[in-house]
């Protein structure tokens, strides 16, 4: 019997992963995130041609992990 | 003798023309000679006082010079009150006059023969010369056609038909609308009126009428009830509109509004309290703080996209709603909320 197990660790922003953001189609970094969570750094929302709003993060910390369990 | 108020009233033959003799008592004794108001509808009426009461009854008083007493005796009064109320001895030496005259008291002698030109007792007297019989009077003679108006300060000028100086309608149903003068109607409709705007003047009688009559056609019935009211006894094939009561019908969706604004349910634009408005509509300095004051700080809500991948054809890893506020850590803040750290596939 096999069990496969997928855990996904990228969720943990509270590893202190580092944080970014995208501007101008590039991913501006903002540090790891019990760091940007304290500084207030502007960010700049993208206005679609209906309006509507939208802001792109990135969280890259640790690696994922599969753990495959047979 | 003593003097009493009693209109006396000497008549000509009703069948004829309404005559108005009064005469009135002289306390002197001085002998008077009636005078004659008469006005003949058929124009060949003679000026003889016969007075036809009944058919065995006759009065004559072809000049007659009615001396002090003989005054007394001719008095009556169709209207079931004066001379003969039970004082039949004011009337002279115990002679009745005529021998009608203490029947005439109450309007119920036996003595007087129904006769229809004869109202007895009631408002509407028919016996010539009485005062006031002029709206009610109906002559059978007369022809239906007469138009007629006496009264008894009022002499008629002419032995002819008197047509009414108005040359309009009349309201009541015993006069009849048509004016005998057939120049009335003429002179009605082209008597020059301010014309409206926005289409021409018609001059034509013929083409108003024809107007007046599409109106009464085409719109409701209120308009044709209003003619027929006009016309009175006029029979419905009368084309003749009425020239006093508006023909013109009564629209439903017409505003009260000369400038056609809405007053919201207003009657008036101006000198009103509410204005129409239920009160409390409108804000109020007091009720600031219990009002929800609109967030000039307020902003709208955008996407939040969270990738864990910075390629291309990555797709969001997970997505928020949240105000577009100009500073990280609050949209930080909610993720690590949402966010769950495990997820399972």
């Amino acid at each position: 019997m096999t069990f496969v197990v997928s855990i996904s660790l990228n969720g943990y922003l509270e590893l202190d992963s580092r944080i970014y953001v995208l501007e101008e189609d590039t991913w501006a970094v903002k540090g790891r995130f019990s760091q940007a969570i304290q500084d207030d750094d502007p960010v700049h929302w993208v206005a679609s041609a209906k309006g509507k709003f939208s802001l792109s993060l990135l969280a890259v910390s640790l690696t994922c992990y599969h753990i495959v369990i047979q | 003798m003593r003097p009493r108020a009693v209109t006396q009233t000497i008549a000509p033959a009703p069948t004829q023309v309404p005559s108005s003799r009064v005469r009135k008592q002289e306390p002197s004794g001085i002998e008077t000679r009636s005078s004659d108001s008469e006005s003949n509808l058929d124009g060949d009426y003679k000026p003889e006082s016969t007075v036809n009461l009944v058919d065995d009854q006759q009065m004559q008083v072809d000049d007659v010079q009615l001396g002090d007493d003989e005054m007394g005796r001719v008095g009556y009064d169709v209207m079931g009150e004066g001379v003969g109320d039970g004082d039949e001895g004011d009337y002279g030496d115990g002679d009745r006059g005529m021998g009608y005259d203490e029947h005439m008291s109450d309007g119920a002698s036996p003595n007087m023969v129904a006769s229809p030109l004869v109202s007895l007792g009631g408002d509407h007297a028919n016996w010539p010369g009485d005062v006031g019989y002029d709206q009610h009077m109906h002559y059978p003679s007369a022809g239906g056609g007469a138009h007629y108006h006496a009264a008894a300060d009022e002499e008629l000028p002419s032995p002819h038909l008197q047509v009414p100086r108005n040359p309009g309608f009349h309201r009541s149903k015993d006069h009849h609308a048509i004016p005998l003068d057939p120049d009335a109607i003429v002179n009605h409709f082209d008597t020059p009126r301010k014309p409206k705007r926005g289409r021409g003047r018609v001059d034509s009688v013929e083409k108003r009428q024809s107007k007046v009559n599409r109106r009464s056609a085409s719109h409701s019935t209120a308009a044709i009830q209003s003619t027929m009211v006009s016309t009175g006894a006029q029979s419905p094939s009368s084309a003749i509109p009425s020239t006093k009561v508006s023909t013109r019908p009564q629209s439903p969706s017409h505003s009260a509004s000369p400038i056609g604004h809405d007053f919201q349910g207003a009657s008036r634009a101006t000198g009103g309290i509410f204005r129409g408005r239920a009160l409390g509509n409108a804000p109020n300095w007091a009720d600031t703080t219990a009002m929800i004051p609109h967030d000039a700080s307020s902003k709208p809500n955008g996407k939040v996209l969270l990738y864990t991948s910075r390629d291309q054809d990555a797709h969001p890893a997970m997505m928020i709603m949240h105000e577009t506020v100009a500073q990280l850590p609050p949209i930080l803040h909610k993720l690590s909320r949402k966010f769950s750290p495990i997820r399972s596939k």
